[in-house]
């Protein structure tokens, strides 16, 4: 009993954070619908941008023009509480500026585009807070804390100190400011109605607009706060642990079906009692052979919970509607989101291109272009290149197989799933086992990664059944979540990788990644045009129409888990041949964002979508930092990746790949209307009599 | 004098059309009901009015000044009332909740607002006695009382309701159009949506008649009768 008391102040403290994580984000979808993946980064953001307040920031301003010469120069360095305003009117603009400028035009999208578009802003803060502060650890001390670290009581066996006191008050204080708020205030009542229906609302006189710049402003604030405690809280901490901690944020507020704040805050202190009394016991036993196990065993419980299905959890999210139309175009509307009309897009291309291709020269670019590559590709190595050119080459190839498996998964079976990353850490421990414990002779050991490969996708494939959209994207990060905390600390730096005797020059790695990657696409491109092909882009499309015309949604979701998942684990396992050990930022729930969002770029529902996105994503930053920086981490790409995510998103969600088809598309807008609308419905008849 | 008036107003949905240059003409203290079949583009009209979809095409103009592209919000705040379809009641807001938020505009000045939501009580006095019920529990006649009542806490120049019968019992039915021709006696302007024609011709002085959303007829309800051509393919076995 003792024992278990000492446990409780420290679950105490965690389950306090996630509860604070978790009413944020329950604030701002209330208000907006949007499901704010962007929460954990902008916590970590304002955390840092405190810190470097505390610890010293040096300012330089100088401005010369014509007679004026101005100069300021100056470190700032603030007391910890003086730093606190500075911090949190950052952290408004933020804020404003997010709602302003990127959320508002996104107004009437649908879910997947919301998440897609908040997981580029995931990604925009947690690359700016690096590259502004370092992806180094922040480390607090003692007299930069956010309230004293000394012991303040001491019933049984718990231990509190001060700290943990304060953050366990302010949150339960904000929790009860919150309940004040929606109880007794206009604006609270306002919101209460946007949350409900948004038309209702603003037919009340409701500002929807103010209440979102509210939900936005002030969730952005709630955020810094967080972020700063957690901080605070962790000692030593970076962004991307800040990141991750919001993900169990996330966990507690869908338990809370993301509208309930009664629900979210006590998920949020049961999962982080739970956690951290497991953590205990576990560390009793063998700690390295158990590591993970606690998220492991919450996680299972929380994915439990949402397969389920209980009707509180879904009571606020209207899950994706189904269009009762198969059509190419409906289809992508509803996976991906397409609120600007492509006519308008094929008028920005003309604009800027001012000529269209003829259609004899589009046929010929399309039949000679991909043999092109190949050759391009085959006789690369051969170019007088240095060495080093082969590392990055080797790696944008196991890139494109990454994009690839997110393009089969998600633009074609419409699932919104962020479980490559854990097919890439499955492929390589697959690969680690088979040449290390059974001692198979090459190739077997990709072989056996692919083959591990299958029980988890049907694993990770069977929540998706039952969940989809926001349910699905949050279950396949947890997932990640646990292949991050549970599998990867069991493979360390001395798990070392071995290649066989004839592979060893990275030159002879390329041939072999080359031969693996060009079967993976001839794979997903024959399939794509057979039966199960277009079964899966009739589920994407409805699953209710699919199912009417005799498609089994459980049969062909599993087989688009399971081709996704192979593709992602041969990735994985080519991963460790190259660099010969497990390394920490490949197969994280992190990785696995940056490349959903880098296959969106590059365009999620088409074949030479991943080549671009590889080719811009992987290779680009290389050549133009030079090989010679590459060790130096630069987050710039992954910046651009998110704005340019963003950009795509608004104007064409199909991304760069389909910008082609409006080169050889002729004459006026109208046309181009009648002639894709000819074309989606010969399509559509067409499948379904193939079907 | 007009009080709304819309000029070609076009609606896409997507890529669909389903409003094609309709022009509306609401004169003040009219009381007009707006008739046609399911999916004739009815409700989409009135929410193209209150700008919760944006037309393609065409001019809104509301007691002389253009709304076209208002926010909701502040189409509301200029005095045009609208009670969607469903009732639009938010099921998990008290009755009275409900009605200060029909107050909404009025937050600022609590006795204005305060007087006015009295006088709702005082025309529907069941609702003063249940104010603490949640609205989701009440009935479906009940529903759209509170609608009714939300919407005019904001003393509006002209209420229109959508579906204003969809759904009630007959007896409900009548008691609410007793109700806003009540209203439209004491000077509000009412424009209502109606499927059953014949119940609002009794009561409405003018008819508007949409079908395939394009305005077909407006007039006396008396004169839609008589046009077979229009009533046949649309309300076959009405009474004539």
């Amino acid at each position: 009993m003792t024992e278990f008391l000492a446990t409780l102040p420290g679950g105490l403290v965690t389950g306090a954070v996630y509860a604070l994580l978790a009413m944020g984000l329950v604030f701002i979808y209330k208000a907006t619908r949007v499901p704010n993946f962007a929460y954990g980064a902008l916590a970590a953001l304002v955390a840092f941008f405190h810190y470097s307040l505390v610890n010293g920031r040096h300012v330089g301003i100088h401005l010369n023009v014509l007679f004026v010469h101005a100069g300021f120069d100056a470190t700032i360095r603030l007391p910890f509480w003086g730093a606190m305003p500075v911090s949190l009117a950052f952290a408004a603009v933020v804020g404003y500026v997010i709602e302003r400028f990127v959320m508002r035009p996104f107004a009437r999208a649908p879910m997947v585009t919301n998440i897609i578009v908040t997981l580029a802003l995931s990604a925009l803060f947690g690359g700016l807070a690096q590259q502004w502060f370092g992806a180094n650890d922040l480390i607090v001390p003692n007299r930069q804390a956010i309230f004293p670290r000394t012991s303040a009581l001491s019933i049984g066996g718990a231990k509190m100190s001060w700290e943990q006191l304060g953050v366990i008050g302010l949150v339960l204080a904000f929790a009860g400011a919150l309940y004040f708020f929606f109880r007794f205030t206009e604006t609270g009542l306002a919101l209460r109605a946007v949350a409900t229906d948004r038309d209702v609302a603003s037919l009340q006189g409701v500002s929807v607009r103010r209440v979102s710049q509210v939900a936005w402003i002030a969730g952005s604030m709630a955020a810094g706060v967080a972020g700063i405690m957690l901080a605070s809280l962790i000692v030593s901490s970076n962004p991307s642990l800040l990141v991750l901690l919001s993900i169990w944020g996330f966990a507690a507020a869908i338990v809370g079906g993301m509208i309930s704040f009664p629900i979210a805050v006590g998920a949020g202190f049961g999962i982080g009692l739970c956690v951290e009394t497991l953590r205990h016991y576990v560390s009793k036993g063998d700690a390295t052979k158990l590591v993970g196990t606690p998220e492991l065993v919450v996680l299972g419980a929380v994915i439990v919970l949402l397969a389920s299905r209980p009707s509180w959890i879904f009571k606020g999210i209207r899950e994706e509607q189904d269009s009762g139309v198969v059509s190419r175009a409906s289809g992508v509307d509803l996976a991906i989101g397409r609120w600007i009309d492509p006519v308008e897009a094929y008028r920005l291309v003309r604009a800027a291109t001012g000529q269209i291709l003829p259609p004899r020269l589009w046929t010929a670019i399309k039949r000679t272009v991909p043999w092109l590559l190949v050759a391009l590709a085959l006789a690369f190595p051969l170019f007088p290149l240095p060495e080093f050119w082969t590392f990055p080459l080797n790696l944008t190839l196991i890139f494109l197989l990454v994009g690839l498996s997110f393009v089969v998964v998600v633009g074609w079976l419409g699932q919104i799933s962020l479980a490559t990353g854990v097919f890439v850490a499955i492929g390589g421990a697959g690969a680690y086992i088979g040449a290390n414990f059974l001692h198979l002779p090459f190739p077997l050991p990709i072989v056996t990664g692919i083959l591990l490969s299958i029980p988890v996708s049907v694993l990770i494939g069977l929540p998706a059944l039952r969940l989809r959209g926001l349910h699905l994207a949050i279950a396949t990060l947890l997932y990640g979540l646990v292949v991050e905390r549970a599998l990867l600390p069991r493979f360390t730096a001395a798990s070392v990788f071995h290649r066989p005797s004839f592979l060893l020059s990275d030159r002879a790695l390329y041939y072999v990644f080359l031969v693996c990657t060009a079967l993976a696409f001839a794979f997903a491109w024959r399939l794509s045009k057979t039966r199960m092909g277009r079964a899966f882009r009739a589920i994407r499309d409805s699953e209710t129409v699919a199912s009417a015309y005799g498609i089994q949604p459980v049969r062909t979701k599993l087989t688009g888990f399971a081709v996704s998942g192979a593709i992602g684990a041969l990735g994985g396992a080519l991963l460790i041949y190259q660099l010969g050990s497990f390394q920490a930022q490949y197969g994280t729930s992190g990785f696995s964002i940056v490349w959903l969002l880098n296959a969106v770029v590059g365009g999620i529902t088409s074949i030479a979508g991943p080549v671009i996105a590889a080719v811009v994503f992987g290779l680009l930053p290389v050549v133009s930092q030079g090989a010679v920086q590459a060790a130096h981490i630069s987050f710039w790409p992954l910046i651009a990746a998110a704005v340019l995510t963003i950009v795509i998103m608004a104007i064409n969600p199909e991304g760069l790949a389909s910008f082609a088809r409006f080169l050889r598309t002729r004459v006026s807008a109208h046309d181009v209307e009648d002639e894709q609308d000819l074309e989606a419905i010969e399509e559509a008849s067409k499948e379904l009599a193939r079907v | 004098m007009t009080l709304l008036r819309s000029e070609g107003i076009d609606v896409h949905y997507g890529r669909v059309q389903v409003l094609y240059d309709v022009s509306i003409e609401v004169n003040e203290g009219e009381f007009v009901a707006l008739l046609g079949t399911n999916g004739a583009g009815k409700s989409t009209w009135l929410k193209a009015v209150s700008n919760l979809v944006t037309p393609s095409a065409g001019k809104v103009f509301f007691d002389g000044r253009e709304i076209t592209a208002l926010p909701p919000d502040e189409i509301v705040a200029r005095g045009l009332g609208h009670v969607p379809s469903g009732r639009g009641t938010l099921p998990d807001l008290t009755i009275d909740e409900n009605l200060r938020l029909g107050g909404h505009l009025l937050r600022n000045e609590k006795a204005k607002r305060r007087e006015a939501i009295d006088e709702i009580y005082a025309t529907f006095p069941w609702m003063k006695d249940r104010r603490t019920q949640l609205a989701g529990t009440l009935s479906g006649g009940e529903q759209q009382m509170l609608g009714i009542g939300r919407a005019l806490v904001n003393r509006p120049k002209l209420l229109m309701i959508d579906e204003l019968s969809l759904g009630l019992a007959p007896i409900v039915v009548e008691e609410i159009y007793e109700q806003i021709a009540k209203l439209n006696a004491n000077g509000l302007t009412i424009l209502i949506v109606e499927q059953n024609a014949t119940l609002a011709m009794e009561v409405v002085e003018r008819v508007l008649f949409m079908e395939k959303g394009r305005v077909q007829f407006s007039g006396r309800g008396r004169d839609l009768l008589a046009r077979k051509d229009l009533l046949r393919s649309v309300f076959l076995g009405a009474k004539r």
